[in-house]
């Protein structure tokens, strides 16, 4: 494949560990209740209850519950400055800063490379003001709280970073892309610690209109618990989800000196374009797989030494059935019965977080040795022939896994996630 | 470590038209007048200059002004990159954040749903929506549709990223690209940087937060009057491709600059950050790439008329320079231009290699910073540096060297 070049030399030199995670998702408010809720296997997607969503073609989604703002990192100032969304990122991300005993700083080269999602207006926002011709400055307070990198200005003074916080939008890909791009930051020695991730809601009546109107939801409004069915022969669309996961990367040496706790280790990355429709894959798939192929490359593995991928799956008809072929076209080979699944019957699609909410699960799957469940399947897709991770939640050996996130636009982003030994 | 990176072609789009010739001519006019054309390209007719016109149907005015500035960028690359078909190609471009008026696809449908009060049902909005608006409507605004169509444009198949990260994103971009040539994953980069910051939704947030200047038509960098204080949009999109120093793809036509490195840094947790950081990073900088101060001939500065800023650039780069005896010039494109936002940064270096090669070397008086270094060039000092600095205190510099056809040692 063009992409597929031999492992660099940088990489014995620097190597790239987690040692902080944080989540905010349907399934809860910290990584603990995220990680049982995945184990359990039960669907949280429900009615829309943040607004009226009864009129919406698409009126369910997977919504955070009895979520509280831990602002205590954050100034009322900036508070004033943060999205719904972004308060999720905040959340998760001081969960994976605590967890990495961050952010004492002892000097080292610090830098925040999030994914940040399409910051879309408040519909009531939107009614009042410029709909309306309105354009006084009061009214325009809260409007910064849409630009997408004011999660990360944010968390960029609360790590006390030293480098400009990036935000990276490649729709569904972002937070992966980020995640991608901070693992780079630190192999190519441009800084130590590196906090990244993605934060995004997409429950919103803006945000619903997009998707039902390009006829990507699922229209199973009736039944929002198995409304999402990655890879099933009935499947009908994706369902949406808020959230947020929040990761801090470090170079090994500087967490070992530090005794900072280690999670897993991120071996390779992937990413490339395959631009065809700004809302549909091109029918080969070759720039999935070619993603594919770059981060094993990268990770200097080769395809039967992963033991599960967490596809994309966003659940709708096209991405399932061309992921599968890519999947296969990079596995048959050499490991045609690698186990794959999409979470996303459990977490929803979290746009701009989904990259980093799988890549968390990933890390997780790695940390405990159990394999997470497919949920939502009622009989596998003809059309999707790769072989499906069980039902529930199972021990299994893993040394590494790779997480796939797939964007609109264009965008493909692999990620390799290796065992922490 | 330094770079050795090439910048072989440019295209752009701004308020003194499509391309670097017409910035030129722009700009070498006798008149020591810093009037300019308005910033704004809110009624710039990008059609005639697209080649695939049916696009105009996906994307936001933003999206096409970007466009057309990477449609130039290929008239310009014409005869450079034959042969190279097989390079592995990335793409790196810094987006807006899309502004409210970038929705108004959503008005045709509020407006189908006032209720007899004139507020906007919800209720009604969602079952009219897919009806009345049509389904890519809804993504015009997506940050990414450029990095969609011009990677398409321009077979850029390999590594790619959208940054939304604000003045800073194309600076960002462009080190990022750097990187990847550098480790061997591309061999050809195309990198931009677009901006539409001129409508009323975003100068109103601008202005509720009192970072809009709104006593002048134009930028005042480097005042300490009030009422100077605050900066003044653009609207335009510029794109170069990189290539590696070692590989580059026309034996018979030089490049336009060679990029040396970058640097980025920030106030980080100390919004009253004095310059120090800014200074601490300069110096990295430029002992990273391996040139004293005294060989830098050129500052574009950034200059975005936020006060609070631009005293901290200030005050760090008279630091820096402190010990140097000839200052180097200064210049600032924001004069011209407006704050370009998202795509600055980058046009500078193209202006670099044209004020390099001119047989003036005094900043032609548009570009002139009153109150800074003088502004004239000793072009026997080779390299550029270039700032960025974002309204939140994140500041990138990058340092080129220009490739000049004359020789001034």
């Amino acid at each position: 494949m063009m992409f597929n070049k031999q492992k660099p030399l940088w990489s014995d030199q620097r190597r790239v560990v987690v040692t902080g995670l944080g989540a905010v998702s349907a399934l809860g408010n910290n990584l603990s209740e995220n990680w049982q809720g995945i184990l359990s296997g039960i669907s949280k997607s429900d009615k829309i209850s943040h607004f009226d969503a009864s009129s919406f073609p698409h009126s369910i989604g997977y919504q955070v519950q009895d979520f509280k703002f831990a602002g205590d990192l954050v100034t009322k100032k900036e508070r004033d400055l943060l999205s719904r969304a972004a308060m999720y990122g905040c959340n998760a991300a001081f969960e994976a800063l605590h967890a990495a005993g961050l952010p004492s700083s002892r000097g080292e080269r610090r830098a925040v490379i999030l994914g940040g999602g399409l910051g879309t207006p408040d519909f009531d926002w939107l009614s009042r003001t410029a709909y309306r011709g309105v354009f006084a400055r009061e009214a325009y307070r809260d409007a910064m709280k849409q630009f997408p990198y004011m999660l990360g200005q944010v968390m960029n003074r609360v790590i006390g970073a030293n480098q400009a916080a990036a935000t990276i939008h490649t729709a569904c890909a972002s937070s992966a892309q980020a995640i991608g791009e901070a693992y780079q930051s630190i192999l190519f020695d441009e800084a130590d610690v590196v906090l990244t991730g993605g934060a995004d809601t997409m429950l919103e009546p803006l945000q619903i209109t997009v998707f039902a109107s390009l006829g990507a939801s699922s229209r199973r409004n009736d039944d929002p618990a198995t409304a999402c069915r990655p890879f099933d022969k009935d499947r009908d669309g994706l369902v949406v989800g808020d959230g947020a996961c929040m990761m801090v990367l470090e170079e090994l040496n500087h967490a070992l000196e530090r005794n900072a706790p280690i999670f897993a280790e991120i071996t390779g990355y992937g990413i490339t374009n395959s631009a065809y429709r700004l809302t549909d894959l091109h029918p080969d798939g070759l720039g999935i797989a070619e993603a594919m192929a770059m981060a094993l490359s990268d990770a200097a593995i080769s395809p039967k030494q992963i033991s599960y991928v967490n596809a994309h799956g966003t659940s709708t008809l096209n991405n399932d059935q061309i992921e599968a072929a890519a999947i296969a076209r990079v596995f048959s080979q050499e490991h045609p019965n690698v186990l794959v699944n999409s979470t996303k019957s459990l977490t929803g699609h979290m746009i701009a977080a989904a990259g980093a909410m799988e890549c968390g699960i990933c890390i997780k799957a790695l940390q405990e040795q159990i394999l997470p469940p497919t949920v939502n399947l009622f009989e596998q897709d003809p059309n999707c022939s790769v072989a499906l991770a069980p039902i529930k939640a199972t021990p299994m050996p893993m040394d590494y896994v790779m997480s796939n996130s797939i964007g609109f636009g264009g965008s493909n982003a692999a990620l390799v996630i290796k065992r922490y030994h | 470590m330094r770079n050795n990176i090439s910048i072989n072609a440019v295209g752009m789009n701004c308020n003194t038209g499509v391309g670097s010739a017409a910035f030129f001519n722009f700009i070498d006019t006798t008149s020591h007048d810093n009037a300019s054309p308005s910033y704004s390209l809110e009624y710039f007719q990008p059609l005639s200059y697209l080649s695939e016109k049916k696009l105009l149907k996906s994307l936001s005015q933003s999206g096409a002004i970007a466009l057309v500035a990477l449609e130039n960028l290929r008239s310009d690359l014409g005869s450079r990159y034959n042969g190279i078909s097989n390079w592995r190609r990335g793409f790196f471009v810094s987006s807006p954040s899309p502004s409210p008026l970038d929705r108004a696809n959503y008005f045709k449908a509020m407006k189908q749903s006032e209720q007899d009060d004139g507020e906007v049902s919800l209720r009604k909005f969602g079952a009219v929506f897919t009806q009345a608006t049509p389904p890519i409507t809804g993504l015009l605004a997506l940050p990414n549709a450029v990095q969609c169509f011009g990677s398409r444009l321009v077979g850029a198949n390999g590594p790619n990223v959208t940054y939304t990260s604000g003045e800073i994103g194309g600076h960002l971009a462009l080190m990022r690209a750097a990187a990847n040539i550098n480790h061997g994953r591309i061999d050809l980069a195309f990198v931009g940087g677009y901006s539409f910051a001129t409508d009323r939704a975003n100068t109103s947030t601008l202005a509720a937060h009192n970072l809009l200047n709104e006593h002048h038509p134009r930028i005042v960098p480097y005042s300490s009057q009030s009422q100077d204080d605050g900066t003044i949009c653009g609207d335009g999109a510029v794109f170069m491709t990189l290539a590696s120093g070692d590989t580059s793809p026309s034996a018979e036509q030089p490049p336009l600059a060679n990029y040396l490195g970058g640097i980025t840094c920030s106030m980080g947790a100390n919004s009253d950050a004095g310059p120090e950081f800014l200074i601490t990073a300069l110096q990295k900088l430029l002992k990273k790439v391996d040139v004293d101060p005294e060989e830098i001939g050129l500052i574009f500065l950034n200059a975005s008329g936020v006060q609070k800023i631009d005293q901290v650039e200030k005050a760090a780069l008279e630091t820096v320079f402190q010990e140097v005896e000839t200052k180097p010039a200064t210049a600032a494109t924001s004069l011209v231009w407006g704050n370009l936002m998202e795509a600055g940064g980058l046009g500078e270096i193209m202006l670099s290699q044209w004020l390099y090669k001119r047989n003036a070397a005094t900043v032609p008086g548009k570009l002139q910073v009153a109150g800074f270094f003088e502004p004239t060039i000793d072009r026997r000092k080779k390299y550029v540096l270039i700032n960025r600095c974002s309204v939140f205190g994140d500041c990138t510099s990058i340092i080129v060297e220009p490739h000049a056809t004359n020789d001034f040692s």
